[in-house]
């Protein structure tokens, strides 16, 4: 009598039986691309990656009689050569929108969808999120999309990573830092920091004037020369700058701003000692446990006594200290009241 | 309303049985108003319904016969020569559903020489435009009113109307003898309920009633550890259905000329055929029928 005959199908077979189902269970949902008619399609106002020229203008280009006929015929020939790939192979690179009523709002692909239109094509391949996505990942987004184009120049940088950092703390509640802002743009922190100082300046602050006036070539120059405290020599490196000093040259005149030393150490996320984070990132502060209800006793009450907080008292006692249950509802209820009132004080303040 | 294909593109596993006793159930049984719908150029699902004539241009395929409800003098049908078939709406033409010998059950059959043209096209502009025009049909306001249930039959392939049918969908089911070859069938039948799925609303899920093992043999070595080899596996075993139709004549019989019964659900309750059919239906319904709980 012969073995008794087992059977099964290949273990690749198997494998690949289990990965499709994964897979498929896993990304319900996310890949969904339509052919998108161009008339459907509504540009982002908000997008710093602003061109100048706009589908009233197109197929044909823009009038000579119009006032910014240069800007525009500029765009409108760049995005000839893009309209006439277009034609032949149609978009290669789906654009990113969202479903805004019937309306479809572009995420990224505004160079394509206009030169979509230059090219007179009647749809477009587009990757369609259902919901519009929050301020903040929209922005950051687009912030991917556009920073992949190196002709970004230094002030349109800087515009994008303010709207993210507005997107960020109208989401989150709280100021975006240079660690998160390092680990959102994947640069290193220095460079995060040196985003930050940007955002610090003021509208009318020269610095900032010379920027958007595309006077200055790199946001590292520009960075350094913002750093400098001492008016007259802020000045004297500004000047220097526009007229192509070097990074060097800028630093030269930059260590002797006396007060720069004392702003390294205030103005200070560098020189508190880095938490090195591995794995994912903490959103919260974990609160623990503890058996020694007096510890939270002592906590409420110190809270308690702060002049803002004395108005909790009569809400938050008596509490029956000897109860775990009383304790923590009075302790969680404090949290809420101090989560509320803390709302809009940044935490290094 | 709930739309349900039965798909594999292995022949011969026995898709359109299944979707037999699904639309007979669905419509004899519960009572709901279901539209069967023959995507095969083959017709065998419409041949089960009603008698499929010659088509003289093409000897090999078959046409629907001139529809019972169909009357030349009536000036509503002026412009229809009284044949209508589902491959009708991809010609921009309006389909009179069929009525059939099962209460509340009307079909829309094949025609086996428009059915093969459209499942020809290559054009990608117009590939695209027939795998969505079912979807498109059976959205439209008058059909959703109509029809409680659709039960979509398909050909043994991943060509444009299987696809059609896939997008249209809202449950499907993967039929498929415990074999290694048709198995290997349901590996690609898997992929093209995942890429549907990725392309679908999280609003409008294509859900996957899950593999039926069919034409089981349970004295074959083969058969069983097949099934228990997939039921054992990680992310697979969940859409194993936990019963089976067996190879049994009677599946075959009922569809013969003259026979008695002639359906499934005729059979007298202890049959095994009949038990089964009915096990699976029963399952098959709570899970498309169910109340709208969202879970995916």
């Amino acid at each position: 009598m012969s073995k008794k005959k087992v059977f099964g199908i290949s273990p690749d077979l198997e494998q690949g039986l289990n990965q499709v189902v994964t897979a498929a269970k896993n990304n319900a949902g996310s890949l969904r691309y339509e052919t998108v008619p161009l008339t459907k399609i509504k540009l982002d106002p908000n997008n710093p990656r602003k061109l100048a020229i706009s589908p009233a203008d197109l197929p044909d280009g823009p009038l000579s009689s119009d006032v910014q006929y240069e800007v525009k015929k500029a765009e409108f020939d760049g995005l000839s050569s893009l309209a006439h790939s277009i034609k032949q192979k149609g978009v290669r690179h789906a654009i990113e929108v969202y479903k805004d009523g019937t309306d479809y709002q572009i995420i990224s692909g505004e160079r394509r969808y206009l030169a979509s239109l230059i090219a007179g094509m009647d749809n477009i391949q587009a990757k369609v999120l259902d919901a519009k996505p929050s301020e903040f990942d929209l922005r950051f987004l687009q912030w991917i999309e556009n920073i992949e184009r190196v002709d970004l120049n230094p002030w349109e940088r800087v515009e994008n990573v303010k709207m993210l950092a507005k997107a960020y703390s109208k989401d989150e509640g709280k100021p975006l830092s240079a660690t998160v802002l390092s680990n959102l743009l994947a640069c290193s922190l220095p460079y995060a920091m040196m985003y930050m100082a940007m955002l610090e300046l003021n509208q009318d602050d020269e610095i900032y004037i010379a920027l958007r006036n595309n006077q200055i070539s790199s946001l590292e120059k520009a960075a350094l020369v913002a750093k400098i405290m001492e008016p007259s020599l802020r000045k004297q490196a500004l000047t220097a700058c526009i007229s192509g000093a070097t990074l060097k040259e800028l630093r030269d005149i930059s260590q002797k701003d006396k007060s720069l030393h004392i702003k390294a150490i205030i103005n200070s996320e560098n020189s508190l000692p880095q938490t090195r984070d591995v794995g994912r990132q903490a959103s919260r502060v974990a609160m623990g446990y503890t058996s020694h209800a007096v510890v939270v006793k002592r906590l409420i009450l110190a809270i308690l006594k702060e002049p803002e907080y004395m108005v909790y008292k009569e809400q938050l006692l008596p509490t029956d200290w000897s109860n775990f249950k009383s304790t923590t509802r009075c302790f969680q209820r404090l949290i809420k009241l101090m989560e509320k009132k803390e709302a809009s004080v940044s935490i290094n303040a | 309303m709930k739309i349900i294909a039965a798909a594999n593109n292995k022949g011969g596993v026995g898709k359109s049985t299944v979707n037999r006793i699904l639309a007979e159930y669905f419509s004899s049984i519960l009572k709901k108003r279901t539209l069967a719908i023959d995507l095969d150029p083959q017709c065998n699902f419409s041949r089960r319904f009603i008698q499929m004539e010659i088509d003289p241009v093409d000897p090999e395929g078959v046409l629907p016969p001139i529809n019972p409800i169909y009357d030349p003098n009536d000036p509503d049908y002026k412009d229809w020569d009284g044949r209508s078939s589902i491959a009708d709406i991809f010609f921009g033409k309006l389909l009179y559903p069929y009525p059939t010998k099962v209460p509340n059950l009307e079909l829309a059959p094949g025609h086996s020489n428009k059915l093969k043209e459209i499942e020809l096209v290559r054009k990608s502009e117009i590939v695209e435009k027939v795998q969505s025009h079912l979807d498109y049909f059976l959205h439209l306001p008058d059909v959703r009113a109509a029809y409680d249930v659709v039960v979509i039959d398909t050909a043994p392939s991943k060509g444009p109307l299987t696809i059609c049918a896939i997008r249209s969908a809202t449950h499907m089911l993967i039929p498929s003898p415990m074999e290694p070859q048709p198995i290997e069938g349901v590996f690609g039948m898997l992929q093209l309920w995942k890429q549907e799925s990725l392309r679908r609303k999280a609003s409008d899920p294509l859900k996957l009633l899950g593999i039926l093992p069919n034409m089981f043999r349970s004295n074959l070595r083969l058969h069983s550890d097949l099934l228990a080899q997939l039921q054992n596996s990680k992310s697979v075993s969940e859409y194993i259905l936990p019963m089976k139709l067996g190879q049994r004549a009677v599946f075959a019989e009922v569809d013969a000329v003259g026979a008695n019964p002639a359906a499934i659900f005729d059979l007298p309750d202890s049959n095994p055929a009949k038990q089964e059919a009915l096990a699976m239906c029963e399952y098959i319904s709570e899970r498309v029928f169910e109340k709208e709980i969202s879970y995916v």
